[in-house]
């Protein structure tokens, strides 16, 4: 029945059921990530750093939401909100930080839509996908 | 003058520490009046317990006399023992034909009962216009020696000398034998140190100068061990929760597939692999914790067994092949013949696993070579990347544990722990680890092993 909906409400709306970009470097996370949405009925993306997630930008149409992981190397996640701030146009996705990191108080004052630990409360990111996709 | 303490009532020399033996060269009766009257007044204020031992000029009634004009109770403090006023004449009574060492105990005993009875310490002054009549040597032998006594009591002694009897021998002497000394020039209170205390006072300052460095070099230290620590502490946090995340979402996506009965056998199985590689993570980690543990305090358990480095070598790449696909580099081996010697298998492939690791981490997309040879009787492999190199300032600190050259935020995984656990397995091998690299030209790792068996520590 959750599935009929969503793909009831995807012929009407790009961004119900839609697209999820999975921001992190680690191979095991984003694999494991994919199965979890895929199965929810998500399009699953993927970018292994900061900068790379910006390309995928600029040359896709935007996803619904995106998943931020914030240690990553070349770019990671605080240069990555850094950037999105600066374009209207991307700072209007959703951003959910998943982060291992101990340093929460720091992610929060960059206010992202939404923040949560890894390991991640399966419960909470399915209920923010199903609002804002 | 000195540290505060109690006041000593004598404006020229203001508050004093406990334990200070001082003296007073006077010509007059007023001389002794105005140190001596504020002296036992301060004294008196303060709660300690008073002994002026008087003499000629100013006798005991007469000091008696000049302090009720400040005190009108005074016959009640001696009354309750808090004042004593005594001629010297009396006191010798008491005292005189005592050894130095019991009159120095004396005065222990004398503070230990004014503490008892609730006083604050105990204050005194001598006269010692009885010279005369004394042998000055064992008296200044007496005097000198009542400074150390007096230290760290809870006394303060005032020690009153006649000018006009001592002479310029016995003024040196008297001096020396205290911690300073007062007297009235041209209507003007003076104190003069010895030159003794001055050399003291000046050795003091310098230790407090150094102590002062040091508790700031430390504190330093102990900071910067401390910012290592908190970073070390995070980073391992982020390095175990990633595998268990992982692992928590395969779990998580099966429970919901188990759920809505959408779940295939092949899903199953490949999901449960995955899970599987992702405990094996875990393993892998908490057991490099505890190496680190153990590397940390010299345990690290050595087998020697005979073996071939080269092939070592080879099994070690064909090993780690997967990761250096990923990475996009190639590896190629260059070794011309066995080279054998007494190591422990398994830490020579974690010494070039780790140098291998920091290699496809740093420098991915580029080959990397790795050489067998034999020099000088030793084996050396050296692992040469063609990477962004290691600037000159990081190249000393690069084997310390926990330094990761790129910021926490950039993290490239790993403890910060693979190139000093290499260190740590080289020095129990007795062997040397060299590092050539500049920036933009690589980095070559070089361990030297001596071939001969070493003693497991």
């Amino acid at each position: 029945m959750f599935d009929d909906q969503q793909n009831a409400m995807s012929e009407a709306d790009r961004c119900r059921a839609g697209t999820v970009l999975v921001v992190d470097d680690d191979p095991g996370v984003i694999e494991a990530l994919e199965a979890l949405l895929e199965d929810e009925g998500y399009h699953v993306v993927t970018a292994c750093n900061g900068r790379a997630a910006l390309s995928y930008l600029a040359e896709n149409e935007a996803p619904c939401v995106i998943l931020l992981d914030m240690m990553m190397p070349i770019m990671d996640g605080y240069g990555f909100l850094a950037e999105q701030r600066q374009h209207p146009a991307l700072s209007r996705i959703p951003v959910v930080v998943l982060t291992a990191g101990a340093n929460s108080n720091r992610v929060r004052a960059l206010c992202p839509t939404a923040f949560l630990s890894k390991p991640v409360d399966v419960d909470a990111l399915l209920a923010f996908l199903d609002e804002h996709c | 003058m000195v540290a505060a303490g109690v006041d000593s009532g004598i404006p020229a020399v203001g508050s004093l520490p406990w334990g200070t033996h001082f003296c007073q060269f006077y010509d007059s009766q007023r001389d002794l009046a105005d140190a001596l009257v504020p002296y036992f007044l301060a004294g008196l204020r303060g709660n300690a317990q008073c002994i002026w031992v008087t003499a000629e000029p100013l006798r005991a009634h007469q000091a008696r006399d000049l302090l009720r004009a400040a005190v009108p109770n005074l016959g009640a403090l001696e009354r309750s023992g808090q004042l004593e006023i005594i001629d010297y004449g009396d006191w010798y009574l008491k005292t005189g034909g005592l050894e130095t060492e019991t009159l120095h105990r004396m005065w222990i005993e004398r503070q230990d009962i004014a503490l008892q009875n609730g006083y604050s310490g105990l204050r005194a002054s001598g006269n010692t216009s009885f010279l005369e009549v004394c042998d000055w040597k064992s008296f200044a032998e007496y005097e000198a020696r009542l400074t150390g006594a007096f230290r760290g009591h809870r006394i303060v002694g005032l020690c009153a000398y006649s000018l006009g009897r001592c002479n310029s021998q016995s003024v040196i002497d008297v001096v020396r034998s205290h911690q300073f000394a007062l007297t009235r020039r041209a209507d003007q209170w003076e104190l003069i140190e010895s030159s003794s205390l001055k050399i003291a006072k000046e050795e003091l300052r310098q230790l407090n100068e150094e102590l002062e460095e040091r508790v700031r070099q430390r504190t330093a230290e102990l900071e910067k061990a401390l910012r290592m620590r908190e970073d070390f502490i995070s980073v391992a946090s982020h390095e175990l929760k990633t595998p268990l995340t992982s692992l928590q979402l395969y779990i998580e996506s099966l429970l919901r597939a188990g759920a809505k009965g959408t779940c295939t056998a092949g899903q199953l199985a490949e999901r449960l692999t995955k899970a599987k590689a992702e405990c094996g993570r875990l393993e892998k980690l908490v057991n490099y914790l505890l190496d680190f543990s153990r590397a940390l305090s010299g345990q690290l358990a050595l087998t020697p067994e005979e073996v071939d480095l080269v092939d070592v070598a080879r099994m070690t790449a064909e090993r780690f092949s997967e990761n250096l696909d990923k990475a996009g580099c190639t590896l190629s081996l260059r070794a011309d013949a066995p080279i054998t010697g007494t190591w422990d298998r398994l830490r020579v492939e974690q010494v070039l696993v780790n140098i291998l690791s920091n290699a496809i981490k740093y420098a991915p997309g580029a080959p990397i070579e790795v050489t067998v040879t034999e020099e000088d009787g030793h084996a050396v492999v050296s692992v040469r990347d063609h990477g962004p190199g290691i600037p000159p300032q990081d190249q000393g600190r690069i084997f310390d544990r926990f330094v990761q050259l790129s910021p926490p935020e950039q993290h490239r995984g790993g403890f910060g722990l693979g190139l000093w656990i290499v260190r740590k397995i080289v020095d129990a091998f007795r062997g040397t680890l060299d590092l050539e690299s500049e920036p933009g030209a690589g980095s070559t790792f070089r361990v030297t092993l001596p071939r001969v068996p070493v003693e497991s520590s």
